[in-house]
């Protein structure tokens, strides 16, 4: 589903309903790029408030730059690096991620153990935020070399060597996994 | 498509988050806001009475006329003839800032311009910035790590509309700018900036040829550099001068190789700033070591201190002069736009100014790009804008405020002579009338197109560099000496390091970048 921005432009334009419309259509797809970009529940959570807040003060000054998903995107994008630029979630982070680390299991680590059951995703959480980034918006929203790079703010070729260099970690990934579990299924 | 690539287009195997509740909070949240901006709008409503009043008598009485439509304004096609109005700019030097407010005026006469917070030696804090936009300055001068700031708090204004309004074409402009200012806008482009500086190889031709060296070829690594250097040793010629003097600190010259060939100076993830060092490894102790030999064997050498001898101020031809590649003595010499700037400008003849006469310095110089794998955190060295226009997204006067940014930038495109180049302008063709051979490395892919959003700065990430030289200058003067190994001068710097992120990230909190412990 895609909006015309044009259409918040209209008289008839109400900021209320467009917000309905907006968190109706794209509220998941933020919630899940936030998700996989901070690895935390709680902090998709937040991000998801901030991100519709934002676009309801924003929408008026949204000018079709690029496609409504591409630019909400970009604000959760940006959300996602505030929050994690944070040192009090650096640190939950890195202990999220340490080995042996604390053994309560909460409900942050029973995600974790979720995601980790699927070879695949768990393998795309363990990429380096700036291959996961592309690797994500190409494979998982679809969007094209051109849309990403703006997303990112980046040149075209720099994502297409972020998604090479991405898919060979992937690769590797998955393979080392497949050499462990041979024959096991994996969707 | 691969399985895995089949498996990432479906969903997350996890339940999505995104429910009804968090919608409910949205909602509540918006509602929360709009609250708060009716109740400033009530605050602030006698003001506004007072204001519709005096506007009105200003409309409507004999108190002051309008200029006419058919005024100067109107022949200049001027959209802000009919009003008069004060733009506030905040930022910036006095030197440019004049020069554009001059460029503006003639546009617009009805319009004055009011200038404040001009550079005067002292660096300002994103609190001072923050304080003039909610002064209500229109137009913000800033530097990288400010704009990146005051982007990502949506403070100031999206261009992209006005550049789509204007139909404004800036494909001409040097691209990894634009690239920057959108990367470090977080992926909008929300400032302008007219100039730039990076950093190249300048190299003397002449003194290569002397000592039957090969010239290093364009987009050449730093080790194919140091090597090279390394074919000067005992010729009486210096390989390659640093920046600092000899009473630099000679680990930066270290340091800022190591950074430039891809070393990190952190390790972990770069969006993160990971708070530990990576300074141990292999890669920088071998550096070190090839560095410390290049002192000790002379053909890495630093440039005698100036001396003043007694005299208030130097000539700029002498403190040139006194550079050892400036000089002549050295075949190369890493430098940025005011290096450039300060050996084109001083090649001009001028009369005495006050008694003094400032020497006219000849020499054959050219500069060449060389390889910057700088995926690294803050590598402003190798690009960065100390001058970007920002508009303030509550300025009153934003139209007039873009067609300032606009002119801010366009002046760029004026014909530069080498006594105005201290940075490079944006725009290639204005320093077309200086010899291309000296400035063409600023605009070449292998000098600086490789930045993204990481290599910016987030702050002033250099900073460490101070504490180094105090706290450990003369140790490091005893590893350039061969008296302290490699590894024991890696460990001091990563001991600054640590500290001077803590310092770092204090000042971050302070400023209400990140926040501090919950």
């Amino acid at each position: 589903m895609e909006f015309d921005y044009l259409q918040y432009t209209a008289p008839e334009y109400n900021a209320g309903s467009a917000l309905d419309q907006l968190m109706k259509a794209y509220g998941k797809d933020v919630w899940n790029f936030a998700l996989m970009l901070t690895r935390n529940r709680d902090l998709a959570d937040d991000i998801a408030q901030d991100v519709f807040l934002k676009v309801y003060e924003k929408l008026p000054e949204f000018r079709g730059q690029s496609s409504v998903k591409t630019w909400i995107l970009t604000i959760t994008r940006h959300a996602a690096l505030d929050h994690m630029r944070s040192s009090w979630v650096r640190k939950v982070m890195l202990l999220d991620f340490l080995p042996g680390g604390p053994s309560h299991p909460s409900a942050e680590k029973e995600l974790l153990r979720k995601l980790q059951s699927e070879e695949v995703w768990h393998a795309v959480l363990s990429l380096p935020l700036k291959l996961r980034e592309p690797l994500l918006l190409v494979c998982h929203y679809g969007m094209t070399m051109e849309e990403t790079a703006g997303l990112l703010g980046v040149a075209k070729g720099t994502v297409k060597s972020r998604l090479h260099r991405a898919r060979a970690a992937m690769n590797r990934k998955v393979s080392a996994s497949e050499a462990l579990n041979v024959g096991g299924e994996w969707i | 498509m691969n399985h895995w690539e089949k498996s990432l287009s479906g969903s997350l195997p996890v339940a999505n988050g995104f429910t009804s509740e968090l919608e409910r909070k949205v909602r509540e949240r918006v509602a929360m806001e709009k609250k708060k901006s009716r109740k400033a709008w009530l605050r602030v409503l006698p003001l506004a009475a007072a204001a519709v009043l005096v506007v009105g008598l200003w409309r409507f009485g004999d108190v002051r006329q309008p200029l006419q439509a058919d005024g100067i304004g109107a022949l200049s096609d001027d959209a802000f003839a009919d009003k008069e109005f004060t733009l506030k700019v905040y930022g910036g030097s006095s030197m440019n800032v004049d020069t554009l407010k001059r460029q503006f005026i003639i546009r617009h006469p009805s319009v004055d311009i009011s200038m404040s917070g001009l550079w005067d030696g002292k660096s300002r804090s994103l609190a001072d910035y923050r304080s003039a936009l909610d002064r209500g300055e229109d137009v913000l001068v800033v530097p990288t790590a400010i704009y990146r700031q005051l982007a990502a708090e949506g403070r100031i204004l999206p261009l992209e509309p006005y550049l789509l309004k204007d139909k404004l074409d800036l494909s001409d402009m040097h691209a990894p700018v634009l690239d920057a200012l959108k990367a470090v806008g977080g992926g909008e482009l929300q400032g302008l900036a007219g100039e730039f500086s990076s950093r190249v190889l300048f190299v003397n031709p002449d003194l290569f040829a002397k000592n039957g060296v090969a010239l290093p070829r364009e987009g050449a690594t730093v080790q194919e550099i140091l090597e090279t250097a390394k074919r000067f040793e005992g010729t009486g010629t210096t390989g390659l001068a640093t920046d600092t003097r000899d009473n630099g600190n000679p680990a930066e010259t270290a340091l800022k190789l190591g950074q430039a060939s891809g070393l990190q100076l952190y390790g972990g993830d770069p969006m993160l700033q990971s708070s530990y060092s990576a300074l141990s490894g292999k890669g920088w102790i071998k550096l070190f070591d090839q560095v410390a030999a290049g002192f000790r064997e002379g053909w890495i050498a630093p440039s005698p201190d100036l001396d003043f001898g007694g005299r208030k101020g130097i000539p700029m031809s002498e403190v040139v002069q006194n550079d050892l590649f400036g000089g002549g003595k050295a075949a190369m010499r890493f430098g940025d736009t005011s290096f450039y700037s300060q050996l084109a400008s001083t090649e001009i003849e001028r009369p005495s100014v006050a008694g003094v006469k400032s020497e006219a310095v000849k020499r054959n110089w050219k500069t060449l790009p060389y390889e910057q794998n700088i995926d690294s955190v803050n590598a402003s060295d190798l690009l960065d804008m100390s001058r970007i226009y920002v508009i303030n997204a509550k300025s009153v006067n934003k139209d007039a405020a873009w067609e300032l940014v606009k002119a801010a930038v366009l002046m760029s495109k004026t014909e530069r002579n080498a006594d105005n180049s201290m940075d490079m302008p944006v725009f290639e063709e204005a320093m077309k009338s200086q010899q291309e051979e000296r400035w063409k490395a600023f605009y070449t892919e292998s000098g600086s197109k490789k930045l993204n959003e990481n290599s910016l700065p987030v702050y002033d990430g250099d900073s460490y560099l101070g504490y180094l030289s105090i706290e450990y200058g003369p140790q490091m003067k005893q590893w350039s000496q061969g008296k302290l190994s490699s590894e024991e001068a890696l460990r001091l710097i990563e001991n600054v390091l640590a500290r001077n992120l803590i310092a770092l990230e204090r000042n971050l909190i302070k400023e209400g970048i990140v926040r501090g412990e919950d």
